[in-house]
């Protein structure tokens, strides 16, 4: 690791002006500081949010529930189970207990990992990203592999989850990191379903607006049947092919909807 | 046996106890000292600058900008080193080529991840930083076939009629200690100290003087806890030797630690051998021949166990059976990190092929897979070269079979199977010889009256200590608690082998076992006129000796001895080798949508000769399982175009405790005449037996011809087999 200066501001207000010289935001560190400690990295300044009290927490709101930027993964699987138990076990399968200590969905949804579990709940919600100068949907926020609609030194400050009726969040795990090799979130809103899939493709985690629509008429396992995603776009590594991770992907929905019940 | 050892036997029962490790408070405790946490005031830290590039020939190599850098103290390259001597390999095969250790990349590449510069500075990170300024260029080359290799075993025998066949393509995987590998070496007189993370202290010791060109007593190795090893730290590396080098060169203590990356790229890897074999069977299911053919990758160079897995393989064939055999194994070097000696070296690669052709066989004839092997099972035991010495084979199966109620669960079996359920039950029945040669020990009797145990066998947390106590404390009638467990240190015992080949308790321990006699005999010699009785009369016990109705505590004889102390040292040549055994069922599960494997249960009758302490066999048993869990299910080292796609545990799947199934354990020794303990070695048997199990329930789950699969058994191989889309 590269030394570097660490900032830790108490609010948001500060964060934000410490982060206007170049710095980059630190918060659970569980993506960051692995790839500091590999030299692959090289931040000359760090700004943690983990001491900012208004990032922190699991509230209600108006139209849904909101998680605060800086919310430890144990902290949702614990607090959010209440209001959304099917985010609440997501968050629970995220890695070990040692990365939902540390690890946060602000710093998740920053990174855009394309076989990270967040981004399947945020989309397949239908989220609002809030940041220190905006919200945004999450159907506009996710824009491929580790890309995102934030500007520079722009801060995930909260995201705003509608709870729907049913969901539930099937992981297929790669079996050496864990992390989802496909990732499949369903949610049933009064107004229809959405389905996200992570994991499987080379454009990061997307809707599977078929799925959508079959499952939006009849919330049902069978109302998959005889749907596939193509593979053409779908990763392909030595944890699975494309054919394999496109048919996993209607496995991890159908599985997904038998779990929401 | 001598009769005061008997007499010392009927008195006490240590051996056999399932004593807790004594190792474990301080471990469990974080107490234990390895070699990244020793210190001293002045020392420097070498990192090693391993090239990015796959094979090729050095263009550039420019270290000025970095040796002017902050904190560096010096960067060796190629030409700044002066190796004595080629690094030592092992030349086991008849006629072997070998190809020695470059410490550093001389004029190419070999495989990436090679060390082309050692950079030692004043910190860790300084060293890095300079690393990362030196400049190198490497121009792209097919690297050379450096050694080939090739043996045969048994005889030739003639085209077998219509035989069954297996092949088998063992993934390269990686021995992955906890601990990684270590050294930090300390000038001392005219030559050094070395701690190393080792499993030989003496090897590293012979192999670092003749590098370093220093005489033996010059140079000390000292093995303090080590975390694991596995075959991983059995053979001198060049980072062992350029830490050594660059502390008798700059006169000051340096030390270097691996990073997990490190490991990755360039410790020594595990199998890798692909095997194809057939074997002729007759209509009553009686084996008339086997022919097998082995390749094993090396490496780009070979430490000095290169060639065991190779021997192994070869040597054991026909395993438990009675089979005519004709076996070659081939091995050459390749591009990529050294392929080494790793848990079971050879015999896990001779268990699986020879269990699947048992299944192919059994399949073809109609004939449970249980019987297949009853029919085959030797009974020719005998203490001869590379034959099992001992063992029970049908015994093993028969019990197996109550154990697991295999006649109901092949029926259940049939019952599930029409419900759709994609099951499998796996066999494997293996041999796991232990070990051959000498190894040292030596006891004594200290001043306080308690004893001094020195054993060549190392320790990397097999609980060695906790079994030496148990041996000597069941010689001399002793409680274990008086004896100290001393090992890995060659100033202690200069000579020796250490922790290989399953043998520390068969060698080391029979070593152990011949000097608590002997230190017996010579007390008994010693005390009788103290104590006005005959020889034979004299008693030994926790509190000290007795006989003619007198007693002599231990300190009060350590002090009438004097500066003759009662001290025994032994140097114990095997006269035989051990043979481990065992039969295991595997059951297993298959989830037709995804492929995903599920092992329901394992149960696994064993024959690890006399036992010492069943918590320590269970955990070598345990430990075993859960690394040939990870060789059949999930573990391989993958490159591609040269370049190491599984560098980290991100692409590197090692199995974690919740992939570990239910097993089910079960005693049946067996003792072994190859020693005068009866026992046998057990730390190999779970890589040798697990991993041919569960390929054997896999295949048995999957339709029938299902070609052969390649290893590990990933859920997307499962899934293609299932749906007829294997590529
Ligand atoms: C062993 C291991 C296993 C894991 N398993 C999983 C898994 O199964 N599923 C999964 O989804 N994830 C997994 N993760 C990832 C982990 O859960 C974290 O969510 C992820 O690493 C990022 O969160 P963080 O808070 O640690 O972010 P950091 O590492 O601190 O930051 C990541 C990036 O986001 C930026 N950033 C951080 N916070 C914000 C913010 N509020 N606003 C804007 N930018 C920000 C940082 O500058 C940095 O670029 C795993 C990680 C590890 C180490």
């Amino acid at each position: 690791m590269h030394s570097f200066e660490l900032v830790k501001p108490k609010t948001l207000a500060d964060a934000v002006a410490a982060l206007a010289d170049g710095a980059q935001a630190l918060s659970g560190g569980q993506t960051l500081l692995p790839t500091m400690k590999q030299r692959l990295a090289d931040p000359g300044t760090l700004v943690s949010l983990t001491g900012i009290p208004e990032l922190q927490g699991v509230c209600q709101g108006d139209a849904g529930i909101i998680i605060g930027g800086a919310t430890p993964h144990a902290v949702v699987a614990r607090e959010a189970a209440k209001y959304y138990p099917g985010l609440a076990a997501l968050a629970g399968q995220i890695g070990d207990p040692a990365v939902r200590n540390r690890g946060t969905i602000g710093g998740s949804i920053a990174n855009n990992d394309p076989s990270a579990c967040y981004p399947a709940a945020v989309l397949g919600s239908g989220a609002t990203i809030v940041t220190n100068t905006r919200e945004i949907a999450a159907d506009d926020y996710f824009l491929g592999m580790f890309e995102t609609a934030l500007e520079e030194g722009e801060i995930v400050t909260a995201v705003k989850f509608p709870v729907p009726q049913k969901a539930a969040y099937a992981k297929f795990v790669q079996p050496a990191s864990r992390f989802a090799l496909v990732g499949a979130f369903v949610a049933q809103f009064a107004d229809g379903v959405r389905v996200a899939i992570t994991g499987a493709s080379n454009n990061g985690v997307f809707r599977w607006p078929e799925a959508e629509a079959a499952l939006s008429a009849s919330f049902t396992p069978e109302a998959l049947k005889g749907l596939t995603l193509p593979a053409d776009d779908m990763i392909a590594d030595l944890h699975g092919s494309a054919e394999y991770r496109a048919h996993l992907c209607g496995v991890m929905t159908k599985r997904a909807v038998m779990a929401a019940g | 046996m001598d009769g005061s050892v008997r007499n010392a036997l009927q008195n006490s029962s240590w051996m056999g106890r399932a004593m807790p490790r004594r190792e474990d408070d301080r471990l469990l405790r974080g107490q234990g000292v390895f070699v990244d946490d020793l210190q001293a005031p002045d020392c420097v830290f070498l990192e090693v600058l391993r090239s990015p590039y796959p094979a090729g020939r050095i263009t550039a190599l420019d270290v000025t900008e970095a040796s002017g850098m902050d904190g560096v103290i010096a960067i060796y390259t190629a030409a700044d080193i002066t190796p004595q001597a080629d690094s030592a390999v092992n030349a086991l095969l008849p006629g072997a080529e070998l190809a020695a250790m470059e410490p550093l990349a001389r004029t190419h590449v070999r495989a990436a991840g090679q060390a082309v510069a050692a950079i030692i500075a004043t910190s860790r990170d300084r060293a890095r930083d300079a690393a990362e300024a030196i400049w190198l260029e490497v121009e792209g080359e097919p690297a050379p076939t450096r050694a080939r290799t090739q043996a045969h075993w048994g005889q030739t025998l003639p085209a077998f009629d219509n035989p069954v066949r297996a092949s088998i393509a063992h993934a390269l995987v990686a021995p992955f200690a906890m601990e990684p590998r270590a050294v930090f070496a300390m000038p001392e007189g005219t030559g050094l100290t070395v701690w190393l993370s080792t499993q030989t202290p003496q090897r590293g010791r012979d192999d670092l003087c003749a590098m370093l060109g220093l005489d033996r007593d010059q140079l000390r190795v000292i093995a303090p806890d080590v975390g694991g090893a596995f075959g991983g730290k059995a053979s001198l590396m060049p980072e062992d030797y350029l830490t050594a080098f660059a502390a008798l060169t700059l006169q000051r203590p340096v030390k270097w630690a691996a990073t997990r990356s490190d490991e990755f790229l360039a410790a020594t890897q595990g199998r890798g051998a692909s095997s194809h074999a057939e074997m002729a069977v007759d209509a009553t299911g009686r084996a008339t021949g086997l022919r097998a053919e082995f390749t094993f990758p090396l490496g780009h160079w070979m430490p000095y166990s290169a060639l065991a897995p190779v021997r192994n393989a070869g040597r054991i064939l026909p395993g438990p059976y009675t089979i005519p055999c004709d076996v070659t194994a081939a091995a050459e070097t390749t591009e990529g990190a050294a392929v080494n000696i790793y848990r079971g070296a050879g015999r896990p690669e001779a268990a699986m092929i020879l269990e699947r052709l048992m299944d192919r066989a059994a399949q073809r004839l109609g004939i449970d897979p249980m019987d297949m092997r009853r029919r085959n099972v030797t009974t020719r035991l005998a203490a001869q070269p590379d034959t099992p010495c001992s063992g029970d084979f049908p015994g093993l199966l028969d019990r197996l079979e109550q154990e697991t109620g295999y006649r109901a669960l092949r029926a259940a079996q049939s019952q599930r199977r029409a419900q759709g359920v994609v099951c499998g039950l796996g066999l494997a029945l293996y041999v796991e010889p232990c070990g051959q040669g000498l190894e040292t020990a030596s006891l004594r009797l200290c001043e306080d009256g308690r004893f001094l145990a020195i054993t060549g066998s190392s320790a990397q947390g097999q609980g060695r200590e906790t079994a030496m106590a148990q041996i000597v404390a069941q010689a001399l009638n002793l409680h274990p608690q008086q004896i100290t467990v001393s090992h890995g240190d060659t100033a202690l015992a200069p000579e020796g082998i250490g922790a290989l080949a399953s043998r520390s308790t068969a060698i080391g321990g029979a070593a152990m076992w011949r000097a608590a006699s002997g230190l017996l005999d010579r007390a008994a010699t010693l005390c009788a006129p103290l104590l006005g009785c005959a020889p034979a009369d004299v008693v030994t016990s926790a509190e000290g000796v007795c006989g003619g109705g007198n007693s002599l505590g231990w300190a009060d004889l350590a002090a009438h001895l004097g500066a003759d102390p009662l001290v025994v040292h032994i140097r114990h040549e095997a006269a035989a080798e051990a043979w481990a055994s065992g039969a295991i069922l595997a059951e297993v599960v298959i989830d037709p949508e995804t492929g995903v494997l599920t092992i329901e249960r394992m149960t696994w009758v064993d024959d690890a000769g006399i036992v010492i302490n069943p918590v320590l066999v269970q955990g070598q048993l345990l430990g075993g399982a859960a690394q040939g869990i990870g060789a059949a299910t999930m573990e391989r080292m993958v490159y591609a175009d040269g370049q190491l796609q599984t560098g980290s545990l991100m692409d590197y799947a090692l199995p974690r405790a919740t992939d570990m199934p239910p097993i089910h354990l079960f005693s049946q020794p067996t003792p072994s005449p190859a020693n005068p303990l009866g026992v046998k070695g057990v730390g190999e048997a779970g890589c040798i037996g697990i991993p041919a199990a569960i390929l054997n329930a896999v295949m048995d789950a999957l339709p029938q011809g299902t070609p052969d699969l390649t290893l590990p058994l990933t859920s997307e191989k499962l899934w293609r087999a299932l749906t007829g889309s294997l590529q």
